[in-house]
């Protein structure tokens, strides 16, 4: 998705340009939930640029955050993993603690 | 989408005798029990594309940086690129106490609000709910991610 940005980035088109990378930023680090996806229902936010700004996005996040944080304790309680995906901007939990 | 603000609880006590399900497992040994060796097998993934998002904030142009910084996400432009460091979080997640929404470290708790995510992230916590299961809408930008998406140019962010 950041190479669509790159494509799009000549001067004359940055209004496109910028609805990519706000979608870039909004599915890709702000709420992940898949490396083969995207959270393509948050795609409508991206429409109008104006209107981003009356949503409350650090809540969202949060949401994601906290959700994923639960779901692995609960996946971890449960016995040994080999592996587990941690959904949202996950490194946000350790940039609080440091 | 809602059009109501958003009310997140943060208020409420978080007292002793509260029904914390880390603590229970580890002090009645009920449940299961944290160990090193199990924390040694376990790959953490994250599909976050934190770098990716710095590369591109690194590459674009004066108009791009500009029009960035008139919207509501300008402050991504600062963001760095942090690793995950794998046995911090895994120690976070594990001393999380679901009831009060904090980490318990030592003997405190550090509580994780949403006004920290805005603290960290730079972004509003006032204002409409974001609808993370919504309605997939058609639109133009939307055809153009998707058309390259499904082409292959993008099929990893």
């Amino acid at each position: 998705m950041a190479e669509l940005c790159e494509e799009n980035s000549d001067d004359d088109r940055v209004g496109l340009w910028l609805q990519i990378y706000a979608f870039v930023i909004l599915s890709g680090v702000l709420h992940p939930c898949t490396p083969y996806g995207a959270a393509w229902t948050l795609l409508h936010y991206v429409e109008d640029m104006n209107e981003i700004r009356e949503y409350a996005w650090a809540e969202a996040v949060w949401r994601v955050l906290v959700e994923t944080i639960e779901d692995t304790q609960k996946k971890l309680s449960k016995g040994p993993l080999s592996e587990v995906q941690l959904n949202g901007f996950c490194v946000l939990i350790q940039v609080m603690i440091e | 989408m809602g059009s109501s603000p958003v009310a997140v609880d943060d208020s409420r006590p978080c007292n002793e005798a509260g029904n914390e399900e880390s603590e229970v497992r580890s002090r009645k040994g009920s449940g299961h029990c944290w160990t090193s060796r199990e924390d040694s097998d376990v790959v953490l993934r994250s599909p976050c594309t934190l770098k990716k998002l710095v590369a591109v904030n690194a590459r674009m142009t004066v108009t791009q940086r500009a029009t960035v910084e008139g919207t509501a996400l300008r402050l991504c432009l600062e963001y760095c690129n942090i690793g995950m460091d794998r046995d911090l979080t895994l120690a976070l997640i594990k001393c999380w106490v679901l009831r009060c929404k904090a980490f318990r470290i030592s003997d405190r708790r550090v509580p994780l609000s949403v006004f920290d995510v805005a603290l960290m992230t730079g972004l509003p916590t006032m204002g409409r709910r974001v609808e993370l299961d919504g309605e997939e809408v058609s639109s133009e930008v939307g055809l153009l991610i998707r058309g390259a998406w499904l082409n292959g140019n993008s099929t990893r962010w």
